[in-house]
């Protein structure tokens, strides 16, 4: 999609962004504040990087209520919402993963793989049919929309990052309670999976089970592995190893986030692949370091913003191949 | 005066009749002689290329650029990329020794286009347009910790893996480091002391 689609906030449209963060709020006001959040159906990233944020900052500054707020998303995600809604509502309590992941992949298909809600499609609305039911339809609808259409040249390197940063607010977040899951007092937690950062290769197969054993001769490693698959990413399953704990495996997917971000935020350290949860620890004060052993194809924006984020949370967000590991596990940079 | 005689060139290109009196090679050789007008107070990077082109119609000429007025750091990161890209794109002769009578392309307008970003108000695209990152093409250098500074980006343009350690830093400059290490597929990550000891207590 070129940067200059009139869908998008354009450095040439000054007072863009102004109008149409005014043309929402006007909508949610004229709702009387009763408003659908959502249906996010996206990233982890994304969503913890810039649509929360950025609803923090919408909210306060347009006393947007939460009281008559629903947000809708998927993975049981309602903590990562405090403060922001009312009511929450969980996609896969009426969609199974399969559906969700099969109309995904379909979506990807029909679009020419744009994976980015820009648009308020029939899917999103399916989903709010069948979540939220038609009362969505009486009600303010707050889709991500906006946020890619505010931010999609942020990311272009088209407006500066204070366009983003401008319209951000990044409170503190809530640790979700682990229910029913056994956790070690002090434990490494580790999610590693496939993507283009970080492909499928013998040399990314071997660095992860390096890591593992690592971070296991220190103590008990917790991995994050759910078993649930949403989208085209694939899990990099380690060997079995008695220091290498599975207590997610078979979760219910209406909570397999909510869970992990529960382990996350007791971890001493999180380890895994740049993505989703390597945003989302920082955010609860744990330190990071997320692998990627081709960076080209990681948008340098959501790289640096990401390291901005920790910064915030007063705590690390290392972006490594497994020399940098190497390096950082050693002792050897501080020394 | 000048920015009158900047304003009317530029927009000379918008329209048809003036846009055959603005290509005229006389005029062309005019505007060649003075072209410190479309680099003065007010610059944008436009008149920046069209300044450069200017210069690149001359191919008998060479073209000297600077001196840099900035710190090391800035150099490395945003003056040098720009003037290997100026080269490359404009096929600027490099003044040889004894050369005289070169053309000056002074960095002034430059650092202003750049200490806009700087500040945040710009964004990265214009730069980036405008610069040439000479990466290592023999591969990767080892690992490297180093402090946050021009050893950092000269660290990643030779292909190591980097952690920089930063104190103050001017944060769009961090920013551009790290899409400059990504684009050329070298990780980079910048931690302050603590966020590294943090860190690494955290592993061992």
């Amino acid at each position: 999609m070129p940067t200059d689609h009139p869908e998008y906030v354009h450095p040439s449209m000054p007072g863009e962004a102004d109008r149409l963060v005014a043309e929402a709020v006007e909508s949610i006001h004229a709702a009387e504040g009763r408003v659908v959040v959502g249906p996010w159906l996206g990233e982890v990233g994304f969503e913890v990087l810039y649509w929360i944020p950025f609803l923090h900052w919408l909210f306060e500054q347009h006393g947007i209520e939460p009281e008559r707020v629903t947000v809708v998303s998927r993975g049981g995600v309602e903590p990562w919402y405090h403060g922001l809604c009312d009511r929450y509502v969980e996609i896969f309590d009426s969609l199974t993963p399969e559906e969700f992941r099969r109309a995904t992949l379909e979506l990807w298909a029909q679009t020419g793989g744009l994976q980015k809600q820009v648009k308020v499609r029939s899917w999103d609305e399916q989903v709010l049919d069948a979540t939220v039911g038609p009362a969505w339809r009486d009600r303010a609808l707050l889709h991500p929309q906006l946020m890619y259409r505010l931010f999609r040249n942020v990311w272009q390197a088209a407006l500066p990052m204070r366009d983003f940063l401008d319209r951000a607010l990044h409170r503190p977040w809530v640790a979700p309670e682990p229910d029913g899951i056994d956790l070690p007092p002090e434990f490494a937690a580790v999610r590693f999976y496939f993507r283009d950062s970080f492909p499928d290769t013998p040399a990314n197969r071997a660095l992860v089970a390096r890591v593992i054993e690592q971070l296991a001769e220190r103590g008990p490693v917790v991995l994050l592995n759910t078993g649930v698959v949403v989208d085209e990413h694939e899990d990099a399953e380690p060997a079995d190893d008695p220091r290498v704990l599975r207590p997610l495996a078979g979760v219910e997917p209406s909570r397999n986030l909510a869970v992990q971000s529960a382990v996350v935020a007791r971890a001493r350290v999180f380890a895994g692949t740049y993505g989703g949860l390597a945003h989302l620890a920082p955010f609860y004060g744990v330190p990071t370091v997320g692998f990627a052993s081709s960076p080209q194809e990681i948008n340098p924006v959501h790289l640096a913003l990401a390291r901005r984020t920790a910064g915030v949370y007063e705590t690390s967000l290392a972006v490594v191949d497994g020399a940098g590991f190497d390096l950082l596990a050693s002792g050897a940079a501080a020394a | 005066m000048k920015r009158l005689a900047r304003s009317v060139y530029s927009r000379a290109a918008g329209s048809a009749a003036l846009r055959r009196i603005r290509t005229h090679p006389r005029v062309r050789a005019l505007a060649r002689r003075h072209v410190h007008v479309l680099l003065g107070p007010g610059t944008t990077w436009a008149n920046v290329d069209s300044a450069l082109r200017l210069l690149g119609e001359d191919g008998a000429r060479p073209v000297a650029f600077g001196p840099w007025a900035g710190d090391r750091l800035t150099e490395v990161l945003y003056w040098e990329p720009f003037v290997r890209w100026a080269r490359e794109h404009f096929s600027l002769r490099t003044p040889e020794p004894g050369d005289a009578g070169a053309a000056v392309f002074p960095s002034a307008p430059v650092r202003t286009l750049v200490e806009a970003y700087r500040r945040g108000d710009d964004a990265p695209r214009p730069l980036l347009k405008r610069a040439r990152y000479a990466g290592n093409p023999l591969g990767h250098a080892p690992a490297a910790v180093v402090p946050w500074s021009e050893r950092a980006v000269e660290s990643v343009l030779a292909g190591a893996s980097t952690i920089a350690v930063c104190g103050a830093a001017v944060e769009p400059d961090l920013d551009l480091a790290q899409r400059v290490a990504a684009e050329l597929g070298i990780p980079l990550t910048i931690l302050d002391s603590a966020g590294l000891e943090r860190l690494e207590g955290a592993l061992r």
